[in-house]
């Protein structure tokens, strides 16, 4: 939450040391603890201080900064820096139903199967695409599921269910994707026709709050195919194509 | 019933007719996806049991069985390309399962935590946030135990290190994570500078 809130670095570091840590100091003192130049301590703490957030004191001649308990928003701002929203995958009976269904469709998942109507596979399909931006372990796994049932899919439902969904786009990547991994030209010929050609800028795949933090990783990582669909991920080639190799067979 | 339970569930009742069908003692080692599903009640990753030095010639017929028996066709490998801290034997949890010939074990919460560090994928790192609110990680022993596993690891080590500055920002916030900067071995490539001083630090040393 924090992160999203509070762009800089500098600012996040010195709200954490203040107001979750509880530390008090000069800015000397602060700058180091939160590991940001003297001047940027001083920045933050002398605008901290217009907005009444931190309370000054003088100790033998110098001024000690500490958060200040007192402000009117004290407890929301603690309860702000505090908040760590979760990037575990979702584990509610909706999202536990997609799974159990893409299983019995051919996904590894450790989850019992639930069967799937003929006519509902491109529909629970599409479910698990949407489920995949917000469950990594699943997007791993999707392409397994994809190899096993295309041939025997409705194009045409396929594209109807994904359009629906909002997530025509999504799915032609995970089919150019599974495509890639089985070597076969036909699907990445599926694939094309779901592409949203108006995508040209990267953006996060995952929909999660830690999609947006380690962007070194992302850089490394992220397949060619996936940037060539707008995607980042942190999640490389090599790890889709390791779980399609164990569980395709 | 939980997603994770199911999860759990469905392995247990595997490795149980595995212990039914067994002729004599043997021991397994859990790794991976299956230990988190298995020791601490996470989703498994996948359908397969990852193990570590585990003597698996000896219950080789009787997963056999097992698969017949339960429908679950549930392949069991020994990783070759895992690595753990040392000294992880000493700190094994065994599953409760009421087994009578096959002893589980499963990797201490933080030797799997590590070991998860080590490829730091998207996944690894969902799973190591489930494990985290399962367990509640503590940061210190966590960032000892990966020092630990990185002392004798083989390969670049600079993934491993930018995963476990991810992790700690993702669960424990920035400032913490700063601190972990200053753990990277020298020689190590530190990711992109994520302040201004630090950028200015960054271009000092590689003047």
């Amino acid at each position: 939450m924090l992160a999203y809130l509070v762009t800089s670095p500098s600012r996040r570091r010195m709200l954490e040391l203040l107001w979750r840590h509880g530390a008090a100091g000069s800015a000397s003192d602060l700058a180091k603890q939160a590991r940001v130049s003297f001047s940027s301590a001083y920045r933050e703490l002398t605008l901290m201080k217009e907005f009444g957030l931190v309370a000054v004191r003088v100790e033998d001649g110098r001024e000690v900064y500490s958060a200040a308990t007192d402000h009117r928003d004290a407890e929301l701002l603690r309860r702000l820096v505090e908040s760590r929203p979760s990037s575990a995958p979702p584990d509610d009976p909706a999202c536990a139903a997609v799974r159990r269904r893409v299983r019995a469709l051919g996904a590894p998942l450790a989850v019992p199967a639930e069967p799937v109507p003929e006519d509902q596979r491109e529909e629970a399909l599409v479910d698990a695409v949407r489920l995949a931006r917000r469950d990594a372990t699943l997007a791993r796994v999707l392409p397994v599921a994809l190899a096993a049932q295309w041939k025997t899919l409705d194009r045409d439902r396929l594209e109807r269910s994904a359009v629906r969904a909002k997530e025509k786009h999504t799915v032609g990547f995970f089919l150019a994707l599974t495509a890639e991994l089985l070597g076969d030209r036909v699907l990445r010929g599926w694939a094309a026709r779901f592409r949203d050609h108006r995508v040209k800028t990267l953006r996060p795949f995952f929909a999660l709050p830690s999609a947006r933090m380690g962007k070194d990783l992302v850089e490394r990582r992220t397949p060619q195919l996936a940037r060539e669909w707008g995607y980042s991920m942190d999640l490389s080639l090599d790890s889709f194509q390791s779980a399609f190799a164990k569980h395709s067979a | 019933m939980s997603l994770s339970r199911y999860a759990a569930a469905e392995l247990a009742s595997f490795l149980t007719a595995i212990d039914a069908a067994l002729h004599q003692a043997a021991t397994l080692v859990v790794i991976g996806g299956s230990a988190l599903a298995l020791g601490y009640g996470g989703t498994a990753a996948t359908n397969d049991i990852d193990t570590y030095e585990s003597d698996l010639e000896a219950i080789e017929a009787a997963a056999e069985r097992a698969r017949a028996e339960t429908g679950l066709n549930i392949p069991i490998a020994n990783s070759t390309i895992a690595q753990l801290p040392d000294g992880y034997e000493e700190r094994l949890k065994q599953v409760p399962l009421p087994t009578k010939k096959l002893t589980i074990f499963v990797l201490d919460a933080y030797d799997l935590a590590a070991s998860k560090l080590l490829r730091g994928n998207q996944h690894d790192r969902q799973q190591l946030t489930q494990l985290h609110e399962l367990v509640s990680l503590d940061r210190a022993v966590l960032v000892s135990r990966f020092r630990e596993l990185m002392t004798g690891f083989v390969g670049d080590p600079t993934e491993p290190w930018w995963s476990l500055r991810h992790f700690v920002q993702e669960t424990w916030g920035e400032l913490l994570a700063a601190e972990i900067d200053e753990l990277i071995p020298r020689g190590v490539h530190r990711g992109h500078p994520t302040t201004q001083g630090e950028a200015r630090r960054t271009r000092k040393r590689s003047r």
